[in-house]
């Protein structure tokens, strides 16, 4: 039952930081430039994670550098949208690490809400 | 009336941005040449869509003081993360806190200037001019000259920052070497833990028993500053007697039977020249007799201090001729 050698090791990238998991989480959806990622993780966290440019890009940096994301070569339509602006998207490796965390947290859920005897986390209705 | 609010609206933009992106020289150089274009692109979406009140300075401004030394300190460890990294920030960083503490971390900073600050400044010029000689080919006779001078320059900053100076003298020279102590000792751990982590088993071995050294003698000035800031302690009544050290009680001993004698005696040999004690109304530390505002008090608090000027002018050190000759 060994894996695919084309399934990257998420292992070593696990687990993810917040700001990292949630920009690869918005990746997941699509490609996005750097102002609609830092958007869509606000959205996505309701608020919870408000990302400046720095910390944006740092955090992208370090994606980048991990092989979690990639630049991507798709332009939009130029009409739309301005075509100095870098969009980015999620490689093999980045999903197979977001996968591998959401797995890992409801993991976590999972055990915690069986095994805690107050109730830390509401049951789903 | 669009058109003109629209205008204003660009123009507001446009300086915004451009005040943005002079703020970018927090980040490092690299950072900045590779993503200073995204990062104003990104400050002038955020000012497109929070058009109204100062929500996207706030937000920027305040992501700027948290990711800029972020991304300094990634760029000074060359991106390596691990204790040696935080090591090298928590010191970095725990230098300026002593600087800020106050008073009783005097004798902590003086002798981290000094002991640390000293040679690592200078050690850390050696290594930028042994850098430039291997990478301009310069003869090693000028890599003395620049290690002599980067030396002589630290040692001119001390004498600089002597007692008598004006406190601005004193800031501006701590600020030096606080700064070049902080990346001189960054860039010490920060080669340390390369070598130690290298292929080269000897250079390994180096690189961890230099470790090793620098943890001890770490270890020896933690204590040397934790006894002196135990010598520094104000007297009885403010402390308990018995967290001050025996050189201290002495002294606070002496003062208390009006022995002035042993007083000035005590006080011109201990180690710590912070050390406090009471004499008269006020507490005055071994330094003070020293200090020329000892000479200008009124009248009134004038007469617990004749008796210790009369010691001191029969003494032969040199701030007693200076005291004597002042009162004289």
């Amino acid at each position: 039952m060994s894996k695919s050698p084309e399934v990257p090791d998420p292992t070593p990238f696990v687990p993810l930081a917040p700001a990292p998991l949630h920009i690869v989480l918005v990746l997941n959806r699509g490609e996005r430039h750097g102002y609609a990622i830092m958007r869509d993780v606000e959205d996505l966290s309701d608020g919870v994670i408000k990302m400046g440019p720095g910390s944006l890009y740092g955090t992208i940096k370090k994606l980048l550098a991990g092989g979690l994301i990639e630049q991507s070569d798709v332009r939009p339509d130029p009409a739309l949208d301005d075509e100095r602006r870098k969009y980015y998207r999620l490689t093999a490796l980045g999903r197979a690490v977001c996968v591998a965390e959401l797995d890992r947290l409801a993991k976590l859920v999972e055990r915690t809400r069986r095994a805690a005897p107050t109730r830390l986390i509401a049951e789903p209705s | 009336m669009t058109a003109p609010v629209g205008r204003n609206t660009e123009l507001r933009l446009e300086r915004s941005a451009a005040a943005y992106r002079r703020l970018l020289v927090a980040y490092p150089r690299p950072f900045r040449d590779e993503y200073g274009d995204d990062l104003v692109q990104a400050f002038r979406d955020l000012m497109m869509t929070h058009t109204e009140g100062r929500g996207p300075w706030w937000r920027a401004i305040r992501d700027l003081v948290t990711s800029a030394p972020r991304q300094r300190a990634d760029a000074l460890m060359g991106g390596r993360r691990g204790p040696a990294g935080l090591v090298a920030l928590v010191v970095v960083g725990l230098v300026p806190a002593v600087a800020l503490i106050g008073s009783p971390s005097r004798s902590i900073l003086f002798m981290f200037l000094v002991v640390i600050g000293l040679p690592i400044v200078g050690i850390n010029r050696l290594h930028r001019a042994w850098l430039v000689r291997r990478t301009t080919g310069g003869r090693v006779a000028g890599l003395v000259v620049l290690g002599v001078a980067a030396f002589s320059s630290d040692a001119v900053l001390l004498v600089l920052a002597g007692p008598d100076r004006g406190w601005w003298i004193g800031a501006s020279v701590a600020l030096v070497l606080i700064v070049g102590s902080g990346l001189g000792i960054a860039w010490g751990i920060a080669s340390l833990t390369a070598a130690a982590r290298s292929r080269d088993p000897s250079r390994r071995r180096l690189a961890r028993w230099a470790i090793a050294a620098g943890v001890v003698i770490l270890g020896v000035i933690i204590g040397a500053g934790y006894n002196s800031y135990r010598n520094s302690l104000p007297p009885p009544g403010d402390h308990s007697v018995a967290q001050a050290s025996s050189e201290t009680r002495a002294l606070w001993e002496a003062a208390g039977r009006g022995d002035v004698e042993t007083v000035v005696r005590l006080a011109q040999t201990c180690a710590d020249p912070w050390v406090q004690f009471p004499v008269g109304d006020g507490k005055h530390n071994a330094r003070g007799y020293a200090d020329e505002r000892l000479l200008d008090l009124p009248d009134a608090q004038e007469a617990p201090y004749a008796e210790i000027k009369r010691v001191l002018a029969g003494t032969q050190s040199s701030w007693a001729r200076r005291c004597h000759a002042a009162t004289s």
